[in-house]
């Protein structure tokens, strides 16, 4: 006869179970032992948290490569708090919400005074109140918006380097008519998404009362849709309007661009639009198509490497090159860059390192960065008021990463986050 | 009325390369009963082959049909290796065991992929031979997308052909019926399952590479047409390769109506497609009952 | 106390096992009222039995309390604040693992919807942080919403075969993953951040050394009643509509309604784990709806052994801490998981826990083509 289920022996289960955790912890007690405070040997640790696998793995390579090039050059001019020298330690950031929070809690045990994290928004808002509750100070080089670093934020001590979406959007939305004057329809393609469909009516409300453009079509589509032809087609069939009077706005982002953009190459679509415009970066996906990118409007904090002619930027992008040959730095890269400026000026300014005197001396601090002098928000906001740069954006073949800015437009800080709060 | 007839034609445009993506797991499921849930995966490394290949630029005519073809080849072989070391160990173990081996083969493909090409997309231009569209009754149509058609359309007749028609695809279709009878009447079921399962990979790269150009290669990609391939598997009839080849336009012009017309319920289409078809006929369009009420 | 005195092939009264289930059905408990299938050959011995049956569960349900209690207080001062971390998720997954298992190993379903009850236990919970509700009460409520979901779900696809049954499961969590993505009242992509714990009969439960007690006493209470359940009438029923689902319906058995109430159980248990993982992680957001991680499920039931009773808690435990701790800074954690998903399927089908009888018993393959033979 057959058995339905196999015979097992007195509390084997039970024992492994047991079995498990005492392994477990035997292991956690020895290995995790000898942490102590990173302050200790005259370093201090800086943390980073981004995702290590995964579609947006990119941006955690790019910030780590930045926030490296400013801590060799804080290092070479003789570290912070008169001698110190600062030490990087990226921690992964996973998918799952307790991951994220784990690797703060593990910086927070290991004396991690300041930690640029987390790069994506879910993960901020739950790592923020343990940053907070640990006395970590949180300069996030990913994410921003009004729950996070505006007047009403709920952790007092959270900053971020990176430019918010609103900001970015009212940008766009301040040069698009003032560049492109004969324009009256928009199309928009996004990810369907909160980020990807508030962009695009930000940019409506920037244009409420005038109306120079008006939203005629969107589609948002979900965000692993790679496949655009459905809708490429039904746009290449409706938007029949002289060209010069059509524009096309995409909140896509990574390769949903890189995938729209080329079906909109092969079947003729780009040659409808007098604009492309997008609101996430658009300088990896142009140097994926290696010199044969279209001319896209984008709006960034750093859009584009060579569209900084200073000092300050120069160095970066050559110290940046020595450590990643042959690439570029991105608005990631500037963004853990700037943030790990920051981080020192606080630990310079700061009396004790601790999360109340480091978090008052960031506020306000004026910071050199390489799209220029800016300064950290006050108490009402905690963004970080660098300029906001809208560039067109497109392939040169000629190029050493295939990419040239077409055109330039600068917002002050200031201006653009000023708006960004009225959400 | 002027924008249905593109959004039909777009609608094809879309679904035969969809087909195309499906054609090999409706294959190897009609044939072998295994369910490639790596498929996908599969399908992503021949994209990635390709598209590392050529470097991403415009290259000749001949050499971008040498790279799709190839891709298919070694995605093929490396069906070889994953059909000797694991399925053909799971065949008499039920239909369930197969799936969960190749879920763990998708997991390692799409974890393996940025370690061997880099987290970045990437992108692989036309050959200027392949550059340009057409307009057909206001629809603007790639040439590669009447290339895409074309393939499609092709290995529907192949798979046809080779099922009914050859002698391989004769021992196949005894070998899914009863494969224990197909051996005692001396048909070779591991050599045959082991083309059938190769030919299913061969075609998941081969479609891996005739995509990429229009779309990004990144590990999205495995995710992003499996599941609709999954949808024109199941609506079509697990195991019918006409069947998934009419689901597949079906859905695709289904879907190229809703983005013209509703567009809000577009990225729901396939699912409610999917419900209707499953309340209505469970077996799908053209699938058989597999046992007694069972589909 | 031993009933092993009472008939060979009488279920052994010892903690936490599998119960051994052979040619005749196992006599139900005392508490359990008798059904028409006990009054077979099962009925001679009842009388005798529930008084030692009893008593055994209840030296169980002892030495339970007691590794409650030791774990509840020991382990906070030997590991370090995050392995303690790691170790609460470790619960969370545990149960998100049983659940599953029910219909995995039960029932002999795969499905890869299984991260919707998990993750929908957390959105309830999180939808329910800023009432005064009790956390163990909250969790209930989560569970009992994600049990009817569960319900529902196995009785509408109930019909179909297997393979179908593991895409559409595929498809239908895909479709609350997209849902709950644009869904503002829950959070939307961000989710619902922060979570507050609150606080159980007026202690805090926010602090990580007050949470574990709560998460080992949750993880002990359920795994006690999956225990009992496991040994109930029910779950005989469910097994035999696995093993042949055509005998069982000619033996009058509703394979609907079986299927329908091990969903509602595996919903139920995943709802719990996910509602607790919430109360620890204080955040929730839709990746948890993504069929990864229903993935992650079934590798946890394979891992520890879907055909044992433990195995999906032993393969739940693993999991958490190999990837919370040994794999957390890896590049591709993928595929280290990947690779021993497929080692488990080639060589070690039953699971870890497997090992042990590995050596008498056949491995799945063979086991399988020998079952086809009986057939």
């Amino acid at each position: 006869m057959r058995h339905l289920a196999v015979r097992r022996r007195a509390g084997v289960g039970l024992m492994a179970m047991m079995a498990v955790v005492i392994g477990i912890s035997a292991c956690g007690s020895n290995a995790k032992s000898a942490s102590g405070s990173s302050q200790s040997s005259g370093k201090i640790t800086l943390g980073l948290i981004g995702p290590l696998s995964g579609p947006v793995a990119q941006t955690t390579t790019d910030a780590r490569r930045g926030a490296q090039v400013a801590i060799d050059q804080i290092n070479a001019a003789g570290g912070v708090r008169g001698g110190q020298k600062l030490a990087l330690k990226v921690a992964n950031e996973p998918a799952d919400p307790a991951g994220s929070v784990t690797a703060m809690r593990n910086f927070g045990s290991e004396g991690v005074p300041i930690v640029m994290g987390d790069m994506l928004s879910p993960d901020c808002d739950a790592s923020a109140p343990v940053a907070q509750s640990l006395g970590i100070l949180d300069i996030s080089a990913g994410c921003a918006g009004g729950n996070l670093t505006g007047p009403k934020r709920e952790f007092k001590t959270f900053f971020s380097s990176a430019g918010s979406d609103s900001a970015q959007a009212y940008a766009l939305g301040h040069v698009l008519p003032a560049r492109y004057p004969k324009v009256r329809n928009l199309y928009v393609v996004g990810y369907d998404y909160l980020p990807g469909t508030q962009t695009a009516s930000y940019i409506e409300n920037t244009w409420k009362g005038k109306e120079p453009i008006k939203v005629k079509k969107q589609y948002f589509v979900p965000l692993t849709q790679l496949n655009f032809s459905s809708i490429v087609s039904t746009i290449g069939a409706s938007a029949t309007a002289a060209p010069g009077t059509q524009g096309l706005l995409l909140t896509t982002y990574g390769s949903g661009t890189l995938a729209l953009l080329q079906e909109m190459q092969q079947s003729g679509l780009i040659n409808k639009f007098a604009f492309i415009a997008a609101t996430f970066m658009y300088y990896q996906p142009a140097v994926a198509l290696k010199g044969k990118a279209p001319k896209v409007v984008d709006s960034y904090s750093y859009v584009y490497w060579g569209a900084f002619h200073n000092s300050v930027n120069n160095k970066f992008v050559a110290d940046y090159l020595k450590i990643a040959p042959g690439q570029y730095p991105s608005d990631w890269s500037f963004q853990a860059y700037v943030a790990v400026l920051a981080a020192a000026k606080a630990l310079d300014k700061a009396k004790k390192v601790n999360l109340a005197d480091l978090s008052s001396a960031l506020e306000g601090a004026t910071i050199n960065g390489p799209t220029g002098t800016f300064q950290v928000g006050g108490a009402d906001s905690h963004q970080f008021l660098f300029p906001t740069v809208v560039g067109q954006l497109g392939g040169d073949p000629s190029a050493p990463d295939g990419v040239k800015a077409f055109s330039l437009n600068t917002i002050p800080g200031e201006l653009s986050n000023s708006i960004a709060f009225k959400e | 009325m002027n924008l249905l007839l593109p959004a039909i034609i777009g609608g094809i445009a879309y679904g035969v390369p969809l087909f195309l993506v499906a054609s090999g797991l409706t294959l190897v499921y009609g044939v072998l009963r295994v369910l490639n849930f790596a498929h996908g995966g599969l399908l992503m490394v021949g994209a990635y082959l390709f598209a590392w290949a050529l470097g991403g630029r415009s290259v000749s005519l001949w050499a971008f049909i040498g790279a799709i073809v190839g891709a298919g080849v070694v995605v093929g072989l490396l069906g070889i290796l994953v059909e000797r070391g694991m399925f053909s160990r799971l065949y008499g173990a039920g239909t369930e065991v197969s799936l969960l081996g190749s879920y763990g083969l998708l997991l390692f493909l799409t974890g393996i992929a940025p370690v061997i090409w880099g987290n970045a997309p990437l992108t692989q231009a036309l050959p200027s031979a392949l550059a340009g569209k057409v307009t057909i009754a206001g629809a603007a149509v790639s040439v590669f997308e009447f290339v895409e058609v074309g393939v499609g359309v092709g290995v529907a007749i192949g798979l046809f052909l080779l099922l009914k028609r050859t002698r391989l695809g004769v021992q196949a279709t005894a070998v899914a019926e009863d494969r224990e009878m197909a051996r005692a009447l001396g048909v070779r079921a591991a050599r045959v399952s082991g083309l059938v399962f190769v030919l299913g990979c061969f075609l998941a790269g081969l479609a891996g590479a005739v995509v990429a150009p229009t779309s990004a290669v990144s590990v999205d990609l495995a995710s992003s047409f499996i599941l609709t391939a999954f949808a024109a598997v199941i609506i079509g009839g697990l195991g019918s390769v006409e069947g998934a080849l009419i689901a597949a336009v079906g859905l695709g012009i289904i879907d190229s109506l809703c983005v013209t017309y509703l567009p809000s319920v577009e990225p729901y289409s396939f699912y409610i497609v999917l419900a209707v078809m499953l309340t209505l006929r469970p077996q799908g369009l053209l699938g058989r009952r597999q046992a007694l009420g069972q589909f | 106390m031993n009933s092993d005195k009472m008939t060979p092939s009488a279920p052994a009264p010892e903690p936490a096992t599998t119960e051994p289930v052979t040619t005749e059905p196992p006599e139900p408990s005392a508490t359990e009222p008798p059904t028409t299938a006990a009054a077979g050959p099962g009925r001679r011995w009842k009388r005798p039995r529930p008084r030692r049956q009893w008593q055994a569960d209840l030296s169980v349900l002892l030495v339970v309390a007691a590794a409650v209690v030791v774990l509840s207080i020991g382990v906070p001062y030997v590991v370090t604040a995050a392995l303690l971390g790691v170790l609460i998720s470790a619960a969370c997954y545990g149960l998100f693992a049983m659940g599953t298992n029910v219909l995995v190993g039960w029932s002999g379903l795969i499905t890869f919807g299984q991260a919707a009850f998990f993750g929908a236990g957390g959105y309830c919970v999180a939808l329910m942080h800023t009432t005064a509700i009790s956390p163990p009460l909250k969790l209930l409520i989560a569970g009992a919403i994600t049990a009817a979901a569960g319900l529902v779900l196995a009785v509408g696809l109930a019909r179909f075969l297997h393979i179908t049954f593991a895409m559409l499961t595929l498809v239908a969590g895909q479709l609350i993953y997209l849902v709950a993505f644009q869904t503002n009242l829950v959070g939307g992509e961000n989710g619902i951040a922060p979570v507050l714990r609150g606080s159980v009969a007026g202690i805090s439960i926010e602090t990580d050394v007050n949470f574990w007690p709560y998460a080992v006493i949750v993880l002990a209470v359920i795994s006690v009643c999956y225990w009992r359940f496991y040994r109930s009438m029910f779950v005989l029923r469910l097994m035999a509509s696995r093993d042949d689902e055509l005998r069982a319906q000619s033996l009058g058995l509703s394979v609907v309604a079986l299927r329908g109430v091990a969903g509602a159980v595996a919903g139920g248990v995943a709802g719990i784990g996910g509602g607790l993982y919430a109360q620890y992680a204080g955040a929730i957001n839709p990746t948890l709806l993504y069929f990864d991680m229903s993935g992650i499920a079934i590798f946890m039931c394979l891992l520890g052994g879907a055909r044992y009773l433990w195995g999906p808690l032993v393969g739940g435990l693993i999991y958490a801490v190999g990837v919370g701790d040994f794999l957390s800074n890896t590049n591709q954690p993928d595929v280290y998981i990947g690779i021993a998903f497929m080692l488990l399927i080639i060589v070690l089908p039953g699971g870890l826990l497997s090992l042990k009888s590995r050596l008498g018993n056949a491995s799945w393959p063979a086991r399988a083509r020998a079952r086809k033979g009986t057939t």
